[in-house]
């Protein structure tokens, strides 16, 4: 969260600082003078002076290092919401799929989600090789079959994609997935892209 | 008055910061209170003489004291509950203008109950109170 030390907030507290303690420091001596010349009460203020210039050094060294919170939480939660929302509104129905709204293609990209999501694997963003959707699904689906079980890319004219969704799936390894092997491609996926 | 005064002994945390700092606002309120309304006043009738000063003479140093004590709770309120610095202000200039002190507990107290009411939803404690200033050590210290 960047230099405590230089934020914007931080540069009000140092001018707090360097008015308040000073200050406190005058009085505290405007006070000396005055004990000096008979006043007795200023005896005791001439030493409050300075413990109210050491609390203010204290104060200023606890509000630099204190982290000051974003969230207003003294708002109630229905102030913060938009104001799209409101608070009698009717919860919408769930959402039901309805397969007359697939079209060829959609149907396509959901079966080649649903055989990534089978074999454990997650939805890769590159395209490097700039192919059209359709294309590169069905080059997804053939080297979903055919690679990962263990035969290479001459399959990559052949397979239908619902021979993808059920039969490469099963020979992944779920739990290696998550995370390596999401954006990069695989060292075998290499001479496909090249 | 007593049953603060228990629980300012009873509690810990931020619960009983907040009621230290209850007990001092009422303590300086009722002294600045005393000192503007009451001591100034019969000191001005007086002419500045000794027996129409005794009141100031009096509470002056002893409201000092307590003032003193007060802005160290405070301080130890505003580093537990995550005050503001324009709400620290709030609390420190609250002991020199007579009767701000019972309003600003008030609203201080409001606030902090909302705090305590967050449960584990609240904000994050204290980076820095006065205890950890004063013992040197820094507790959830970021960088």
């Amino acid at each position: 969260m960047g230099n405590r030390w230089l934020s914007r907030r931080a540069f009000v507290l140092h001018f707090l600082l360097v008015t308040v303690v000073p200050g406190c420091l005058l009085a505290g001596w405007w006070q000396v003078h005055r004990a000096l010349s008979g006043n007795l009460l200023s005896y005791f203020y001439s030493v409050e002076w300075p413990i109210f210039a050491i609390l203010g050094v204290v104060a200023w060294w606890q509000l630099i290092h204190d982290v000051p919170t974003k969230a207003d939480f003294e708002k109630p939660r229905r102030e913060r919401r938009s104001f799209l929302h409101r608070d009698d509104e009717v919860p919408s129905p769930a959402l039901v799929w309805d397969e007359a709204l697939e079209t060829p293609e959609l149907r396509r990209y959901n079966q080649y989600l649903q055989a990534l999501s089978a074999g454990g694997e997650r939805k890769r963003w590159g395209n490097p090789r700039g192919l059209p959707l359709d294309v590169l699904y069905e080059q997804d689906d053939d080297w979903l079959a055919a690679g990962q079980a263990g035969g290479r890319r001459d399959s990559a004219s052949s397979g239908p994609g619902d021979e993808a969704a059920g039969g490469g799936g099963a020979g992944l390894p779920a739990s290696s997935s998550a995370t390596s092997q999401d954006v990069e491609p695989g060292p075998d996926r290499t001479d496909l892209l090249s | 008055m007593n049953g603060l005064l228990k629980s300012a002994r009873r509690l810990r945390g931020t619960a009983g910061a907040l009621a230290r700092y209850r007990v001092m606002a009422f303590i300086v309120g009722t002294g600045l209170a005393l000192l503007c309304f009451v001591g100034i006043p019969l000191q001005v009738i007086g002419g500045n003489k000794w027996p129409w000063t005794a009141v100031v003479a009096i509470v002056g140093p002893i409201h000092g004291i307590f003032y003193i004590v007060y802005l160290v709770a405070c301080l130890d309120l505003a580093g537990r509950a995550r005050f503001r610095t324009v709400q620290l202000l709030g609390m420190v200039c609250s002991g020199l203008v007579p009767g701000l002190a019972f309003y600003m507990e008030r609203k201080v107290t409001e606030r902090v109950r909302k705090l305590l009411a967050m449960g584990p939803d609240a904000p994050p404690g204290p980076a820095a109170t006065i205890w950890t200033v004063l013992s040197g050590r820094t507790r959830r210290d970021a960088d």
